[in-house]
């Protein structure tokens, strides 16, 4: 066998093994782009409105007027809306476990809170930090989730 | 009917903790439950939110003995509104 023979064979043997690394690639990056974009659905159905809207609004709206006059209807549209949050997450119980768990114990959290600022005690202030926290938390891990 | 009469501190309107729930649940119903017929669980009309930690507590241990698809064969509520006997019901069913 010539030099250039064995050349050709090394080259021809490289090429191979290229195509298959940009094949291998390929599909790796497109299994990603898939999950990236079923990712972008769940965010845009499930949680864009909800945290960026609905959970800000009601949590300004409970705790501002929570101060002074208990309300109840204000803390019922909260739990609702907690409640309605809950059943909307229930299919990523299917899609990632892990994530579902933790959003599914900040919810649970959020809401126990909400009831125990109803109760008026002398903890008001920080259950009202507590509060704050736990939604800060969810946003955080909603968010590397999502990123 | 098995009537079960939860009493509760009157100061406090919303019950919430699962650690609460479950002490409940230890303290004042586990021994009377009736495992053959119907419980009603009556919470009193001065608790008016209760939240779903509590809930999840006060069933840990029904739950592990009879399936959430079963509960209306054993438990009823009983509470200060049909909002929040549906809300109990609703969660210890999810």
């Amino acid at each position: 066998m010539t030099l250039y023979e064995t050349l050709s064979i090394i080259f021809m043997g490289l090429a191979f093994v290229s195509s298959v690394v940009s094949l291998i690639i390929s599909i790796v990056s497109a299994s990603k782009v898939r999950t990236i974009n079923q990712r972008s659905k769940f965010y845009d159905d499930i949680f864009k409105e909800r945290i960026l809207i609905k959970l800000p609004n009601l949590y300004n709206e409970y705790v501002e007027k929570e101060i002074n006059i208990p309300n109840l209807a204000v803390e019922r549209e909260f739990e609702e809306f907690l409640a309605n949050f809950r059943r909307e997450i229930i299919a990523l119980k299917f899609i990632d476990q892990k994530f579902y768990k933790k959003i599914d114990d900040y919810i649970i959290s959020i809401e126990d809170t909400v009831v125990r600022i109803s109760n008026h005690s002398n903890e008001f202030v920080e259950l009202k930090q507590k509060l704050y926290n736990n939604i800060t938390s969810m946003y955080k891990v909603i968010n590397k989730y999502f990123r | 009917m098995n009537r079960i009469e939860l009493k509760l501190n009157q100061s406090i309107s919303g019950l919430a903790g699962n650690d609460y729930g479950y002490e409940v649940y230890l303290n004042q119903v586990k021994e009377k439950f009736d495992w053959d017929g119907i419980n009603v669980i009556v919470f009193p009309n001065y608790v008016e939110r209760v939240a779903i930690s509590f809930i999840q507590g006060f069933c840990r241990e029904i739950l592990n003995k009879i399936s959430k698809s079963e509960i209306d064969k054993y438990i009823k509520i009983e509470s200060s509104s049909e909002y929040l006997t549906n809300k109990i019901l609703e969660n210890i069913k999810f």
